[in-house]
């Protein structure tokens, strides 16, 4: 192999975005030079592993594809789980468990979206990544949604024309998909030294937990308290809390992960100062 | 000697040869090639994903400097890399002398 063919096929398999690409390329140009006994090694496997070195677990398009098709089948499973609890048994499920089942099916599309986000927000071609990733998992969302409609077991009841809905829902998938994930994209490009890749993850589970444990605290002492004290007042409380449940489970996990990534932000600074 | 298990320690081997003197990759795969005639070379391929993950893991650090009138990228170990080069070279001759004692012990 020679030289620039080596140098092509590196360069066409490293998904590394600027500014790493360039430096990653100038180093190993220098290598070749130096060194020309290095053009029989494999370019492809040095480009893959240089990915998963800088882009870390989904450090290539395919695995992006895996992350939309397994976050897709477990958001169909949660949701069948939870119709078949809704329509199917002749008792009403624990109200707790029906919850969680209700916010996994919310979230994990979102979750999935932040993830691939920030892992794209680092990959060459980032725009067009993240164009082919909006409109996959947007098909998925979008294909789910109308067999769960078309196939009457959905929980949502229908006040417009079919065609017209569905309409909707592929206009309304693409734009909350590709709002979330631009916003990742956004967020985490040239600020990669503001918490380190490694806490992304951490952030990510801060979140969902908190955003999740804000909902079933809410709503399970406010069923005590109004249980304990039922009048007018704790009435509208209840429904108050019922009506703005989404919106405090979210409030509560953006809270507790701003408070973790000043957490760690502080803890990485102070051990550097320690340096 | 068996070639392969050498890689399981190759992290420790970029750390003390860069322990050594700070070092760009190739001047490194050549230091290497040098120290280890007998074990397996180390390449493009298994050196610049080693040097970029230590680098992530902050334990050496790398800077483009001119070398002999070109820019190179020269690595050098950190604060932490050198604690963990020296946590590491403990592990390691603790174990190389408990080692030595097991395999040499009479049959």
């Amino acid at each position: 192999m020679t030289r620039d063919e080596f140098l092509t096929q590196f360069e066409k398999h490293l998904l590394v975005g600027e500014p790493k690409r360039s430096e990653l390329i100038a180093e190993i140009t220098h290598h070749l030079t130096d060194d020309p006994t290095s053009q029989t090694s494999d370019p492809v496997a040095l480009a893959k592993k240089l990915n998963r070195t800088h882009l870390g677990i989904f450090s290539s398009w395919s695995r992006l594809v895996w992350l939309a098709l397994i976050m897709a089948a477990l958001f169909e499973t949660a949701y069948l789980i939870l119709i078949y609890g809704e329509t199917r048994t002749k008792t009403v499920w624990p109200f707790a468990f029906a919850t969680v089942i209700g916010f996994i099916i919310s979230y994990l599309p979102i979750v999935a979206m932040i993830i691939a986000g920030h892992a794209i927000s680092s990959m060459h071609h980032r725009w067009r990544l993240t164009g082919k990733w909006v409109l996959l998992i947007s098909a998925l969302l979008i294909a789910f949604e109308l067999s769960q409609y078309f196939s009457g077991q959905s929980l949502f009841i229908p006040e417009r024309s079919a065609l017209v809905q569905s309409f909707m829902l592929i206009g309304e998938s693409f734009a909350i998909v590709i709002m979330i994930t631009l916003f990742v994209v956004w967020l985490s490009i040239g600020h990669r030294t503001f918490i380190p890749r490694y806490r992304i993850l951490d952030l990510i589970i801060t979140f969902a937990i908190l955003a999740v444990g804000t909902d079933i605290a809410l709503v399970t002492v406010t069923d005590i308290l109004t249980g304990f004290l039922r009048n007018t007042s704790t009435t509208n409380v209840q429904l108050w809390v019922v009506g703005h449940q989404w919106t405090a489970a979210l409030f509560g996990g953006v809270l507790g992960t701003l408070i973790e990534a000043y957490r760690l932000r502080w803890q990485s600074r102070h051990f550097q100062n320690a340096q | 000697m068996n070639k392969e298990s050498l890689k399981g320690h190759s992290e420790l081997i970029i750390l003390s040869a860069l322990a050594a003197r700070p070092m760009h990759g190739y001047a490194l795969s050549e230091y290497l090639k040098e120290q280890m005639p007998e074990a397996f070379s180390f390449g493009a391929g298994m050196i610049y994903p080693l040097l970029h993950k230590l680098e992530q893991k902050k334990l050496v650090t790398g800077e483009w400097k001119d070398v002999g009138g070109t820019s190179r990228r020269v690595y050098t170990l950190t604060k932490q890399g050198k604690k963990m080069h020296d946590a590491k070279k403990r592990e390691w001759q603790a174990f190389a002398k408990l080692m030595t004692k097991m395999v040499t012990l009479p049959s």
